[in-house]
């Protein structure tokens, strides 16, 4: 049975500046005691998570608001494990896929066939899988010959629709979406709602970050709020 | 201390379950290049090849060596420079250049460094043509079994490479500065190394090779097919040098590997 449970979740992460980052830099400061450095030392301690509790359970389907920089995408990079929290349990069972970023992984010289392979198994699928799934890939892409072609001659819309459907080429536990969905134009809106329904019958997990409305309004059940790193549940009409 | 080891233990574990993945990865990357250029990695060969035509040519007339020995000892040791030269130069990156990677799926810290080792193996490989090629002019007596020690030194020095590239990969994540410094180390170490001299011929300066790592590596590699029995302290040290390392490098990959994410 999917879910993802989060008990008093915070993740902090630092941020260094070029002064940080560099080893010369730190060696001058140990010779001369850390003088040198003073309170310039580079280093920003950002809490992008505060002390998040929730429960997700099979057949939610979350939608994720908050304003820029509120933690929608930590809070995504958290669930999706690549990010680790500084205290707090997580506790996740199921096969994640996650779209965070346009061309997230994507090798640009490679041709689309080449970048459903290589997604594909990255994410966790084996070969015999992957090849069983690309029919359906090429279908719900409609990129036709495009997937032979380099993924750098692709616009970003294409490059979506690749994404979308690698992540949801095996029915994953847990989709993990971050805004990008509207890239696509009408009709792969469209064919990706239909798409994500049929996820949700074999009963899985959705989050979908994003600042449309109307598109969480269209796929979600339940809505989180995000707000300087606090979550809180609101109903739909709160959106 | 014992948990991060044991963090770092299972970051390896999972690398080691995604070495299916690693090897489709490297064994796609080997066909594009042949299919993009007829002779694909052979193009690496023929940069070899050149060095060592060219460095054979020039050290045997200046210092009036004999062929017979110089150029299977010149070729094999610039093989091996390859190699561990090739791994250095690309190991600070790793982590870096693979940021948008690492910022969306999750992967085990040591994957890279593992997938950078599978690949600077396939040119290695290619290389060997060459060596082959050399030993059929300038034949060597060996036995069996010195080959197996070859093969032995091989295995230790890509065990040695591994920890040192997944460290470096991680330290200079977090210190930008490391990738010019390395690229700058390395071309002064190609002259400390043995490769267009034996360890032998450098006793003036015997100490200062022999403190050098990689002198250890191409002897450990080269001498067995020359015909000469290595001491076994060399072996073993790169075998105590290959333990320390690993595990320090558990306890890199444990303490820092979760940062990582952050850092890139």
């Amino acid at each position: 049975m999917a879910h993802l449970r989060f008990d008093s979740v915070t993740v902090r992460y630092p941020i260094y500046n070029a002064h940080a980052q560099s080893l010369r830099r730190q060696i001058i400061s140990l010779g001369t005691g850390g003088r040198l450095a003073g309170n310039s030392d580079g280093l920003v301690t950002v809490t992008a998570l505060n002390d998040v509790t929730f429960r997700i359970e099979e057949g939610d389907r979350i939608g994720l608001v908050g304003h820029n920089g509120a933690g929608k995408s930590t809070l995504l990079r958290t669930m999706a494990g690549i990010f680790q929290p500084a205290c707090g349990t997580i506790d996740r069972e199921g096969r994640v896929s996650s779209i965070f970023e346009i061309g997230a992984g994507l090798d640009l010289e490679l041709s689309g066939y080449e970048n459903i392979r290589r997604m594909a198994l990255l994410i966790g699928l084996d070969r015999a899988h992957i090849d069983s799934a690309i029919p359906e890939i090429e279908e719900l892409t409609e990129l036709g010959n495009f997937l032979s072609l380099p993924v750098r001659t692709y616009s970003a819309g294409m490059m979506t629709r690749l994404m979308f459907a690698v992540a949801t080429a095996c029915p994953p536990e847990i989709l993990l979406v971050d805004e990008i969905l509207g890239a696509g134009d009408a009709k792969f809106q469209q064919r990706a709602k239909v798409r994500v329904e049929k996820l949700i019958q074999h009963s899985s997990i959705l989050v979908l970050a994003s600042h449309a409305d109307e598109l969480l309004r269209q796929f979600c059940n339940r809505f989180f709020r995000l707000n300087c790193g606090s979550l809180v549940e609101i109903s739909a009409d709160e959106l | 201390m014992w948990r991060a080891l044991q963090s770092g233990l299972a970051d390896l574990t999972q690398t080691a379950r995604k070495l299916p993945v690693i090897i489709y990865f490297t064994w796609s990357d080997t066909k594009a290049r042949y299919i993009r250029s007829v002779l694909g990695p052979l193009w690496l060969v023929l940069g070899t090849l050149i060095g060592v035509v060219g460095l054979g040519v020039l050290w045997t007339s200046l210092f009036e060596l004999e062929p017979q020995d110089y150029i299977p000892s010149l070729t094999i040791g610039l093989v091996v420079w390859q190699l561990i030269a090739g791994c250095l130069v690309e190991a600070p990156a790793l982590l870096v250049r693979k940021a948008n990677l690492i910022r969306n799926i999750a992967l085990p810290t040591t994957f890279f460094g593992l997938e950078s080792i599978c690949r600077q193996s396939i040119n290695f490989a290619h290389n060997w043509i060459i060596v082959a090629g050399v030993l059929l002019v300038y034949p060597h007596s060996t036995s069996l079994s010195l080959v197996a020690l070859s093969i032995l030194g091989l295995l230790l020095t890509l065990t040695n490479l591994l920890w040192i590239c997944i460290v470096l990969g991680i330290v200079s994540a977090r210190f930008r500065d490391l990738e010019p410094l390395v690229g700058s180390v390395i071309p002064l170490l190609f002259f400390l190394s043995p490769v267009i001299f034996r360890t032998e011929q450098a006793t003036f300066a015997a100490a200062i090779v022999w403190c050098n790592p990689i002198t250890y590596a191409v002897n450990a590699i080269r001498e067995p097919l020359l015909g000469h029995t290595p001491s076994a302290s060399l072996y073993l040290a790169m075998a105590v040098a290959a333990i320390l390392g690993w595990i320090v490098t558990l306890l890199v990959v444990g303490l820092h590997g979760k940062r990582i994410p952050y850092l890139v």
